[in-house]
């Protein structure tokens, strides 16, 4: 494990007391020291460290000179390296679905998922199923004796199809509302 | 910087994006001057600054976690974290590749070299010898004198005359001459300065 191992960014955060023999100081304890603010013991500590990890002591060689440049905060950053780190995080507003595309956590955030899922999916099946009935309502208040008297269910069909939402095909009895392929999505109708 | 990290940790997309907006700035200069000892805009340095917000957010904030505000700055500790993930980024490309077919054959890693003691070289060999004792082998000034035979003043006073000269050389950009004002080492007297 070299001296620079990312398990030496670690969570727990040194003690005034805290040892450094064979490891780093974490970027807490640095940090502390760099800004002036590490007690005393810790301080002599990091600078025996320093002595001894080439590493560390270009990190913190360099952070002492760029501290001296002054405040960094008016950098120009540019936009799309903001926009990239922003959208590590996704946006979750009040109400709506939990994303798609997600840092997957699995349990209970994966069921109420595909739960919502489900239930936005039965949703629009209703609503095209709703829509071609209100079509076929339509339809058969002006063409409704036509149809009965020619006993001609290709056109019933046709008629039928011309002023629905395309939604639902009647002729076609393999399209079962969970048959989810083209819902809300089909342009054609079954002339 | 005046952030909501508390909101960032839960998950807040609006903490986190203000947090961005503020901090992207030190990250980007702190990883461009490790990285090109100057302020580019490359697209190495982007993916380095990249880097350290996934860090920050990996293992639910894990690192964010640890950052304590009565101790340093925010901009310090994300500057040293910044500097971290470069130094990292430049020991994994120093290391030779190895072939999926050599994997198994591969010889066991070496044991790390120690790295030099060229801090420690500009003391004298009795700082060193009081260095060790209470750094390494972590003894009390009293435990040190008992060892060494001497009064646990004077170890105390070589301590600070180890540490002042210590900084002089970590620290000077001509550490060369940074002279030595205990040339003789300890004494039996133990005068503090």
């Amino acid at each position: 494990m070299t001296p620079h191992d990312p398990r030496h960014l670690h969570p727990a955060g040194s003690d005034g007391g805290s040892r450094f023999p064979g490891s780093c100081p974490d970027a807490m304890d640095l940090a502390a020291y760099l800004d002036g603010g590490a007690p005393a013991d810790l301080a002599e500590r990091i600078e025996v460290h320093l002595a001894t990890c080439g590493a560390c002591l270009a990190i913190i060689r360099q952070a002492r000179a760029d501290k001296a440049l002054g405040d960094d905060s008016l950098v120009f950053v540019p936009a799309e390296v903001i926009a990239a780190a922003q959208s590590l995080v996704p946006a979750q507003a009040a109400g709506e679905a939990e994303p798609l595309i997600q840092i997957v956590r699995p349990g209970v955030s994966v069921w109420l998922t595909t739960v919502r899922r489900a239930a936005a999916i039965a949703a629009m099946v209703a609503i095209g199923a709703a829509g071609h009935h209100v079509g076929a309502a339509l339809s058969a208040s002006s063409a409704a004796s036509n149809v009965a008297a020619s006993g001609n269910d290709a056109a019933a069909a046709a008629t039928v199809a011309d002023v629905s939402f395309g939604v639902l095909d009647e002729t076609d009895d393999s399209t079962a509302a969970s048959d989810l392929r083209g819902i809300a999505f089909s342009a054609e109708t079954s002339s | 910087m005046n952030v909501d990290l508390p909101g960032c940790i839960s998950g807040r997309k609006d903490a986190w994006d203000e947090f961005v907006r503020q901090s992207a700035p030190v990250i980007l200069a702190a990883v461009s001057r490790s990285m090109h000892g100057r302020l580019q805009h490359t697209h190495d340095v982007q993916d380095r600054v990249q880097e350290v917000y996934v860090r920050l957010l990996r293992e639910n904030c894990r690192l964010l976690r640890t950052f304590d505000p009565g101790r340093a700055s925010l901009a310090t500790w994300l500057s040293l974290i910044a500097r971290t993930i470069v130094h990292e980024h430049h020991q994994k490309r120093r290391q030779p590749a190895t072939g999926l077919e050599n994997v198994d054959a591969a010889a066991p890693e070496p044991p790390p070299r120690p790295e030099p003691l060229t801090g420690l070289d500009s003391l004298s060999q009795q700082q060193r010898q009081v260095i060790r004792m209470l750094f390494e082998e972590d003894l009390s000034v009293e435990q040190a004198a008992a060892r060494l035979g001497v009064n646990p003043q004077t170890i105390r006073s070589a301590k600070h005359k180890a540490l002042t000269r210590l900084r002089k050389t970590l620290f000077s950009e001509h550490p060369e001459n940074a002279r030595d004002d205990d040339a003789a080492g300890l004494e039996a007297s133990g005068t503090p300065d």
